[in-house]
């Protein structure tokens, strides 16, 4: 049960599919390419892809995402009272392997797969012209998927999404992951495509931001909704420091 | 306070929370002092007969919930075995909760409600339900009557003593039913311990016990579960906790099944639900239902335009 949806515009096209998680056995052979389980809410064959002259341009997929979720002894977060819990659990003779040792939170600094085989992504200092985008007036066509979603087990949240909107003469698209590891640490990454309708090329804004749980925790104003707010992707987003900050040109 | 002079009591609590309608702050109150009574009397492996229906994760999706007593039967035509997360993340914690709580006082042999690890103070306060409560009756004290309630839940359940019910999982510190039976379960769900376990530990393929790499948590192979089964004399084991697109799950083995009765989990993952008849014979079944969407719930699917920049 998948949907499909598309825009076009001159020579560019962005194609949008989504359906529902994947089926058990869709996750267990997603586990074998992986080497560890996948989210939960793992929505396989959603895609976004934007192509130009009918060939796929750049694309946003659930296994490309994931394939680059850490699998390295340094990438394994742990809860907040993993510590606590370790030490209430040692006895004498007992010890339990951790299963399937990878970033369960799912951070991944995945930007989004090229899918022209000479297209290069080359820094620059242009910026995404935002009052033109602004100044276009109304969505002439907006859509939006999830790749994944992750409860990390009832602490915090991991979310990618992408939403795309096409106003007169401009595409603008955001890519978003945030990771929420509750009382530890907030994680997020923005990527924006950016087109001029006009033109044969893109820009892409990509940018990292985090903060720790208690400096987010102190901006919920009192009386405020926590637990909508700590879910208010907006909000957060808003409210992390940005820790890098990268603009590039992809010709093709 | 007793249940049998409050019938016409429960019977109209009934009514007006089948309407998806909360009760007054009054009644709450009223209802988990009843609750507590039936319920601190039952055990931590809490006897059940056959027939049974077994559902899993409800998770405050109340339509959904209807859609289940519509396929499997009104209660206490049909009875059934809830393994727990009747609140957070949906939109009605509050009158999907306290709905089964009043038909548990009103039934208490022909319904059988367990604790999930969403039943907690801890966990209520971040996924929603605390909030709702806070927005639906403008104070906390609904809230607290609810998870003080929640203490009193059984932990496990045993359907003529071949299938083990229960929401999370086995546990390294517990190899016998005995074992849980004399746990102290009124309490908090801890953050670690047999309680803690029986409520968040998963079924895994890789044999033996694993740790979870979020640094706490257990996993269990199927060798551990076939060694708990061929010691407690058990067919099978029924859980829930985890989502699964089918609504049910077995492990490679069979001696585990996840069931899942939350359809279109969280509005949006486009998952089936199910729910496990059992006869009087001990057959089970599986039947797969789809959600029910209502009016103020599809604005969360439909597409809303977005000025994002």
């Amino acid at each position: 049960m998948q949907k499909q949806d598309d825009f076009s515009f001159k020579y560019w096209t962005i194609k949008v599919q989504r359906g529902s998680i994947l089926k058990s056995h869709e996750m267990e052979n997603l586990q074998s390419t992986l080497g560890f389980p996948p989210p939960e809410m793992t929505f396989g064959n959603n895609y976004i892809s934007i192509e130009y002259k009918n060939q796929p341009v750049v694309g946003f997929f659930t296994e490309d995402a994931l394939k680059m979720v850490g699998t390295k002894p340094e990438d394994v977060m742990q809860v907040s009272f993993a510590k606590d819990w370790a030490k209430s659990r040692i006895k004498p003779g007992e010890e339990y392997p951790v299963i399937y040792p990878f970033d369960w939170t799912y951070y991944t600094d995945y930007q989004g797969t090229i899918q022209r085989p000479n297209a290069k992504f080359i820094e620059i200092d242009q910026v995404i012209p935002v009052q033109k985008i602004l100044n276009a007036g109304q969505n002439l066509w907006f859509n939006e998927i999830i790749l994944f979603e992750d409860e990390l087990a009832d602490n915090g949240k991991s979310m990618f999404d992408v939403r795309a909107r096409v106003v007169q003469g401009h595409l603008i698209l955001l890519a978003r992951l945030v990771v929420r590891l509750d009382k530890v640490n907030v994680r997020l990454n923005e990527t924006r495509i950016y087109i001029d309708l006009l033109n044969d090329f893109l820009l892409k804004d990509c940018r990292k931001k985090q903060a720790t749980y208690d400096k987010i925790i102190k901006q919920i104003p009192v009386g405020g909704d926590k637990a909508a707010l700590l879910d208010d992707n907006n909000w957060l987003s808003e409210r992390l420091d940005t820790v890098d900050h990268k603009i590039y040109k992809l010709n093709f | 306070m007793s249940v049998s002079g409050k019938i016409g009591e429960v019977d109209r609590w009934i009514e007006q929370l089948s309407r998806c309608e909360p009760l007054s702050e009054e009644d709450v109150i009223q209802m988990c002092d009843l609750a507590k009574e039936v319920l601190s009397v039952e055990s931590n492996v809490q006897s059940v007969r056959c027939p049974v229906t077994v559902c899993g994760d409800i998770h405050g999706q109340f339509h959904d919930l209807m859609e289940l007593f519509n396929i499997g039967g009104p209660s206490p035509d049909t009875n059934y075995l809830f393994m727990g997360d009747y609140v957070d993340r949906g939109y009605h914690s509050v009158e999907t909760v306290s709905l089964l709580i009043a038909f548990k006082i009103r039934y208490p042999q022909r319904i059988t409600i367990l604790r999930g690890n969403h039943e907690s103070r801890q966990i209520t306060q971040v996924y929603g339900f605390y909030d709702e409560c806070l927005r639906k009756y403008g104070n906390a004290n609904v809230w607290q009557y609810f998870t003080d309630l929640f203490d009193y839940l059984p932990l496990t359940a045993l359907i003529e003593d071949r299938i083990f019910c229960l929401h999370g999982g086995l546990s390294p510190s517990i190899d016998t039913l005995d074992h849980v039976r004399i746990l102290d379960r009124v309490q908090e769900v801890p953050h670690e311990g047999p309680i803690c376990d029986l409520l968040w530990s998963d079924p895994d393929d890789r044999p033996g016990w694993g740790i979870s790499p979020r640094g706490a948590g257990y996993t269990f192979g199927p060798d551990i579960a076939e060694a708990f089964n061929h010691n407690n004399g058990l067919d099978l084991i029924a859980r829930a906790h985890q989502l699964v697109m089918e609504g049910y799950n077995w492990t490679t083995n069979h001696n585990v099944v996840t069931i899942f009765s939350a359809p279109n989990y969280c509005y949006r993952c486009g998952n089936q639900a199910a729910i496990m008849g059992i006869d009087d014979h001990i057959n089970y079944a599986f039947i797969q239902y789809d959600t029910a969407p209502r009016k103020e719930e599809l604005h969360v699917t439909r597409r809303t335009p977005d000025y994002f920049l």
